[in-house]
């Protein structure tokens, strides 16, 4: 397990995750604006639908998140609590 | 005869677990009742500095019950009746206190006597039981005892600024609510029972009001920014003029007017935590807090005006509208449309935005501020989201349900705007013409960071601005 590349579908604009590294931390660190508020997958700010490519929610809180089970069978994921599992492609 | 040893100690007074429990469970209900009635009475208060201490004393009033509740559910007592069969002298005590015939009744009747009455009640416990045995509960009632008699200086010393003859044009009325809590054998109910007083026993129950006044040192206003209201077009192109001075500058000045009037949406919680009366007990408690926290952002926005010397009652406007538009929405459609607002806001990463301009604009003042309200809003939404979910069902009726009250909410919203389109009281343009002078005036130069600013407000209603 390496790097993924996350594509922004809207804004084209791209950057790279780390493995076991949030997409909204890799978003930061490459200097890429998405809107987040509570980094804890509560708040729902960063609610956004992964339009290709696989990507998780830590497993180790994976529960506690303001998602539902609807949502994330519409590919929908907290990027502030998502690992990436392959390169993807959001709806932003 | 049976032999034991003697008694290793005198026992404190009485006190074992569960009177102990029924004990302070009656101060439970007292300090939930309070809470929920401060929150009604805030909403229902326009003199801004009593409004916004009662907001925080309620905020306060819903720690203590919470770590009061907390307690007696360790005391042995019946998890499913700690929100159940509430003691009904207290219920009617609190009622009575209620009553208040306006803000500054009910706050002479609040602070004069109830929550003298509670710091008794609290001293009484704390003298009868064992500091050790029970030191969980010494703990949080020697806490207690600090905020209320906090509580009590606060808005003695506040009377004194503001209305100097509160409490002595108040005493006859503290003096019933008194005999009415001796009558019920006290907080603690250790009291001999008596008659109730029947001096002012008349007075209808309590009711919220669903119009909100504002403090009678400003002008009434409708709106305080030029998103609100798309028919204001004076109002718009005054706005502007600001913006020309630098859009750093508008957005520092956008930020304090915005922050100031989010009373709005404190109100809109606190009325909610009047209107549900049978809620799970964490509703209200997130709920006072969001209405705290939006009260403090309030403070925040006054704060950062007074602090650039203006005189904001006659240069700020202080709307009514945003409440005033949902006063005849059942209190979940209003509740939906605060977690629309507040929800879009933070998607929108329109907060980060500010900041980065506030930040460029060097304001750091004004950066602390818009941060510790960001974190603030980010939990709010959490709270819309759960509480919604709980009050609608978690199915997808219940999200159809909740895009249903949602988009009627902006519908009334914006017809409320159109129907008031022509009220002088909707026309902000002599605001910012004052305004624009006296920044002007104040204006200094900083090295330019270059800062590309893009920024729009996240509307309340983008209906309201549709052509």
């Amino acid at each position: 397990v390496g790097q993924f590349t996350v594509r922004l579908a809207k804004s084209s604009a791209q950057f790279v995750v780390e493995s076991g590294e949030t997409i909204l931390e890799a978003a930061e660190r490459a200097g890429v604006l998405l809107a987040f508020s509570c980094r804890g997958g509560t708040c729902r700010s960063c609610l956004t639908r992964v339009l290709s490519g696989c990507a998780e929610h830590d497993p180790e809180y994976a529960d506690e998140l303001n998602i539902d089970a609807g949502e994330l069978a519409d590919h929908y994921r907290l990027l502030c609590s998502a690992l990436a599992c392959s390169d993807i492609e959001l709806e932003r | 005869m049976v032999k034991v040893l003697p008694a290793s100690r005198a026992a404190h007074a009485d006190i074992r677990v569960d009177n102990a429990s029924q004990y302070l469970k009656r101060c439970y209900v007292v300090e939930r009742q309070l809470m929920r009635t401060l929150a009604a009475r805030f909403v229902d208060t326009s003199q801004w500095d009593f409004k916004r201490q009662l907001a925080q004393d309620m905020w306060e009033s819903s720690r203590h019950a919470d770590a009061l509740r907390t307690r007696v559910l360790e005391l042995r007592y019946p998890r499913r009746d700690v929100d159940k069969k509430y003691d009904p002298d207290m219920l009617a005590l609190v009622a009575e206190c209620a009553k208040g015939q306006d803000s500054l009744e009910f706050i002479g009747g609040v602070y004069g006597a109830l929550l003298p009455e509670l710091v008794r009640t609290y001293q009484g416990y704390l003298d009868q039981t064992d500091p050790l045995d029970d030191a969980p509960t010494v703990y949080i009632l020697r806490h207690i005892i600090a905020d209320k008699q906090a509580q009590i200086e606060r808005m003695r010393a506040l009377a004194e600024q503001v209305a100097p003859r509160l409490f002595e044009a108040t005493a006859e009325w503290q003096e019933y609510l008194r005999q009415y809590c001796a009558a019920v054998g006290g907080i603690s109910g250790q009291g001999v029972r008596a008659p109730l007083p029947t001096s002012h026993a008349e007075r209808p129950a309590y009711e919220i009001s669903r119009s909100v006044q504002r403090d009678s040192r400003w002008r009434p206003a409708l709106f305080h920014l030029p998103h609100e209201n798309k028919y204001d077009v004076e109002g718009r192109k005054a706005w502007q003029r600001i913006e020309a001075l630098d859009k750093r500058v508008a957005m520092q000045v956008w930020s304090a007017i915005s922050h100031f009037n989010e009373i709005w949406a404190a109100e809109v919680v606190a009325a909610s935590m009047w209107d549900f009366d049978t809620q799970p007990w964490d509703f209200y408690l997130d709920l006072a807090r969001w209405s705290w926290d939006e009260t403090r952002h309030s403070t925040m926005g006054y704060r950062a005006l007074q602090g650039w010397g203006w005189d904001v009652p006659d240069l700020i406007p202080w709307g009514s509208a945003l409440y005033n538009a949902m006063g005849p929405m059942p209190p979940i459609q209003r509740l939906a449309l605060l977690y629309y607002y507040e929800d879009g806001l933070l998607r929108a990463g329109t907060k980060q935005i500010e900041i980065k301009i506030l930040e460029s604009a060097q304001d750091d003042g004004s950066v602390q501020d818009m941060d510790f309200d960001w974190a603030d809003e980010a939990i709010h939404v959490s709270y819309g989201y759960t509480w919604l979910r709980h009050l609608l069902g978690d199915t997808n009726a219940g999200k159809e349900e909740l895009t249903r009250l949602t988009d009627e909410a902006r519908e009334i919203v914006a017809a409320f705007v159109a129907q008031h389109k022509d009220d002088p009281q909707a026309k902000l343009a002599p605001y910012f013409d004052r305004l624009h002078d006296v920044i002007a005036s104040m204006l200094q130069d900083i090295p330019d960071d270059n800062l590309d600013v893009h920024w729009a407000p996240v509307v309340a209603d983008e209906e309201v601005l549709k052509a």
